[in-house]
């Protein structure tokens, strides 16, 4: 028996009686049928709510109605995040260029959490400017040169590529470094950023690595962080508060776990 | 009342429906926003076509894909992925009828909007616009292929292969967000 071709599926999904009986018998075809309509209907949802932000239909007013000469759309738009690494110099324009990225702040502890999270899932899915190239310590001091305040890059192990990749992205209007680590047990980002634990809705969960260390849960994910001078380094993943700590503890420098540790992941010293 | 009052009072009513379309198609908002802007302006300096009796929603929509492709052309862009992504697409509608795709359905819930938004932009290009066409704006398929400037059966097989990559993708992306439990360590 002939399955739905794929623009029989279409005709179907649009509610087309051809192809009814063949459905009837078929349960791989409706299947298929359901899996697309159940795409479709998310897909719908995803941008019922999407509106025209505030102020657009006001700007378009005023290029139509301004001059011939004038008519060039006056574009606002906010630097593109980074493609490549060798382009990690077009992340300068975020310190300057963030109007775009202003709905993300927010002066609630909640929305920063929201933030922390929304970036690790951005790491995951490598949207947002990740970049598996890059070099976490060339990241690091490159925002060093940048902010003035050079964070400590986690530790990479390139044996094993725990760090297999980096991202600058924006949080509370400042470049921050993120580093994304592939675990065993899922991926994890280390977001380093200025913000007090208290800032990011975390709260104390006791010592580790000789340090106090917060935790918090947001959007499904977790959040072990550690003070570390002016900078909070954040682990956020899908993973237990135990094993976040246990990625801080092994790749934030400036604890003891780093260097005389092996990694944790493939059982190498750093450097080898 | 003049032809720029007449024609924002005609389109400006679609504003958003151009926005949604433009963000789907452009990959951050502020090129959505720029691309509906460029729109507008194109569609007044053409609103002598514009005839009483036109579906101004659908009109506005081939301005903001034509000049859409005048971008992608104008970077170079355009061309250089659809024939062969979209023989991958359909090599991947072998596996759409697999366990694991199944089990996606169930977490589609869990993405947010923006997520599945996101995954919607990692389509190819025509197929993007097909998709968001069909299953967001609705539109029949008659309209989507004046819009899109391709014979109707090519709209279908392109919203049909898109809507199975999307699946796809989000199946792959709910994996690595835990969704569907956790990857193997890599060998």
């Amino acid at each position: 028996m002939a399955h739905l071709t794929e623009e029989q599926l279409e005709e179907a999904l649009a509610g087309a009686a051809e192809g009814a009986e063949h459905l009837k018998r078929c349960p791989a075809c409706r299947s298929r049928l359901a899996a697309h309509r159940a795409v479709q209907l998310r897909l719908r949802a995803a941008f019922a709510h999407v509106r025209a932000p505030a102020g657009l239909a006001d700007r378009i007013h005023q290029q139509l109605t301004a001059s011939p000469a004038e008519m060039r759309p006056r574009t606002r738009r906010a630097p593109r995040v980074l493609r490549l690494w060798p382009a990690l110099a077009a992340a300068a324009a975020l310190l300057v260029g963030v109007p775009l990225l202003l709905h993300y702040l927010s002066p609630s502890s909640a929305a920063a959490a929201a933030r922390l999270v929304q970036i690790h899932e951005d790491n995951v899915v490598e949207a947002g400017g990740f970049h598996r190239e890059a070099d976490p310590q060339r990241v690091a001091a490159w925002l060093g040169e940048q902010t003035g305040r050079a964070p400590a890059a986690p530790h990479p192990c390139r044996q094993c590529g725990a760090v297999d990749g980096c991202s600058v992205a924006t949080f509370r209007g400042e470049s921050v470094g993120t580093y994304r680590f592939d675990t065993p047990e899922g991926k994890v980002s280390i977001v380093i950023v200025v913000e007090p634990p208290e800032a990011l809705a975390l709260a104390p969960a006791g010592k580790r690595h000789g340090r106090d260390v917060w935790s918090g849960r947001h959007g499904g994910c977790e959040v072990a962080a550690v003070r570390i001078g002016e900078r909070t380094y954040c682990a956020v993943g899908r993973l237990g508060f135990g094993e976040l700590a246990g990625v801080l503890g092994w790749a934030v420098p400036e604890l003891p776990g780093v260097p005389s540790e092996p990694c944790p992941f493939c059982g190498r010293r750093p450097g080898r | 009342m003049s032809d720029t009052e007449r024609f924002e009072k005609a389109a400006l009513p679609h504003l958003d429906a151009v926005y949604r379309a433009a963000l789907a198609l452009c990959q951050d908002v502020a090129r959505a926003e720029d691309l509906a802007q460029q729109t507008f302006v194109k569609a007044l300096s053409r609103f002598n076509t514009f005839h009483d009796g036109t579906q101004c929603r659908a009109w506005l929509l081939r301005i903001l894909r034509n000049t859409w492709i005048d971008e992608l052309r104008h970077r170079k862009v355009v061309g250089t992925t659809v024939p062969v992504e979209e023989a991958l697409l359909a090599a991947d509608e072998a596996s759409d009828d697999s366990p694991e795709n199944f089990a996606a359905r169930d977490v589609l819930e869990d993405f947010s909007d923006e997520q599945v938004i996101r995954a919607l932009r990692e389509l190819p290009d025509e197929q993007r616009l097909a998709l968001y066409l069909t299953d967001v704006e609705q539109m029949n398929q008659d309209e989507i292929a004046e819009i899109t400037n391709v014979a109707v059966g090519t709209v279908k097989s392109r919203a049909s292969r898109a809507r199975a990559a999307l699946k796809r993708k989000l199946t792959e992306h709910a994996r690595d967000l835990g969704f569907l439990g956790r990857r193997e360590w890599r060998t």
